[in-house]
């Protein structure tokens, strides 16, 4: 009996270091999911924000990216845009940050198209937006470019796609 | 007071756990299993959200997907289905009315299979004169499309999803 339990301690304590281990050595695609919770968190915001909130979000969102980042976006029945560099990603928060509603930026379900290797990957998701009215809620298909800068992950390329093409 | 009376456990445990708690836990056991398979491998519950599929489903319209319609037989003209993204966190609903092989054209508002008019009993009334010029669908593909036409042509999601994309049949 008391060598089961001994065996049962080893393993418990076998499975801890595990854990431990995994957690304090993220992999690269935990870390790059949690690059995007970190920027899904960052990018949404309520009504009930102050201009200081508002501002150190504005300044955190250009850290997410390269400096020679590209982004395009091509919205269905909204139309297309894309943006060059952290200025035009700091331009472009900062109109953002001016919406007087909620706003809850989501990126689910992630799928590593090119997992991560050396300094590349890629991935798509969809990037669900959701302002809290009525007809407040879309959802875009994207895929996303990253490379690794300083052992850090970045966007580098994002673009929009569809699953139902035309 | 019977003997048989003071055997029993009091009225409380009896209500939580029944007469032989070993038989209950095995009840829940196999209850929350049930549950699990169904809900992971065999329907899948939704949210309507969004007017695209109106007026069949409406916005806010709790439903759920068959995940196994399609395992025994192919998606057929009329079917509303469930269309995954990169997952099954967000899906398309929509209505298949191109079939493998077809050719789809939307002229006036009516679309066109291989030059033939479908009927389409469940489009709304004041749906618009959209027009799409033909293409043909390859051998995995399905055209699908919502029922509500009363929308912006550009602003209405509709297209062709190879068929590992479908999840399953929308159940009303």
């Amino acid at each position: 009996m008391k060598k089961l339990l001994n065996l049962l301690l080893l393993v418990g304590l076998l499975i801890g270091c595990f854990l431990g281990i995994k957690a304090l050595l993220p992999t690269d695609e935990k870390r790059i999911q949690t690059l995007f919770f970190n920027l899904s968190g960052d990018l949404s915001f309520s009504r009930d924000f102050g201009n200081i909130q508002r501002g150190l979000r504005i300044e955190s969102l250009p850290g997410y990216f390269t400096s020679d980042c590209v982004i395009q976006l091509d919205v269905r029945g909204v139309g297309s845009r894309s943006f060059r560099g952290r200025n035009d990603i700091a331009s472009t928060a900062r109109n953002l940050f001016g919406w007087p509603g909620d706003l809850e930026v989501r990126f689910l379900d992630i799928v590593f198209r090119e997992p991560p290797d050396g300094d590349q990957a890629e991935v798509e998701l969809t990037a669900t937006i959701n302002t809290g009215e009525a007809e407040g809620f879309s959802a875009q298909e994207m895929r996303f470019q990253l490379r690794k800068v300083d052992k850090k992950w970045l966007i580098e390329k994002a673009r929009t796609f569809e699953t139902l093409v035309r | 007071m019977s003997d048989e009376a003071e055997a029993s456990p009091p009225m409380l445990q009896r209500v939580i756990l029944g007469k032989n708690p070993v038989v209950t836990l095995l009840r829940i056991v196999i209850l929350v299993i049930v549950v699990f398979v169904t809900f992971k491998f065999v329907l899948a519950p939704i949210k309507v959200v969004g007017i695209s599929m109106e007026p069949t489903f409406r916005n806010g319209k709790i439903c759920v997907v068959n995940r196994l319609a399609y395992r025994a037989r192919d998606p057929e003209r009329g079917d509303v289905v469930a269309v995954k993204t990169t997952g099954e966190s967000v899906l398309y609903l929509k209505r298949i009315v191109g079939l493998p092989g077809e050719t789809i054209r939307i002229g006036g508002g009516v679309i066109y299979i291989d030059e033939e008019p479908l009927e389409e009993p469940y489009v709304s009334e004041n749906q618009k004169a959209w027009f799409m010029e033909g293409r043909t669908l390859d051998e995995s593909s399905y055209f699908v499309i919502g029922d509500n036409r009363d929308t912006t042509f550009e602003g209405h999601s509709f297209g062709i999803p190879p068929r590992e994309k479908i999840l399953g049949k929308v159940i009303r």
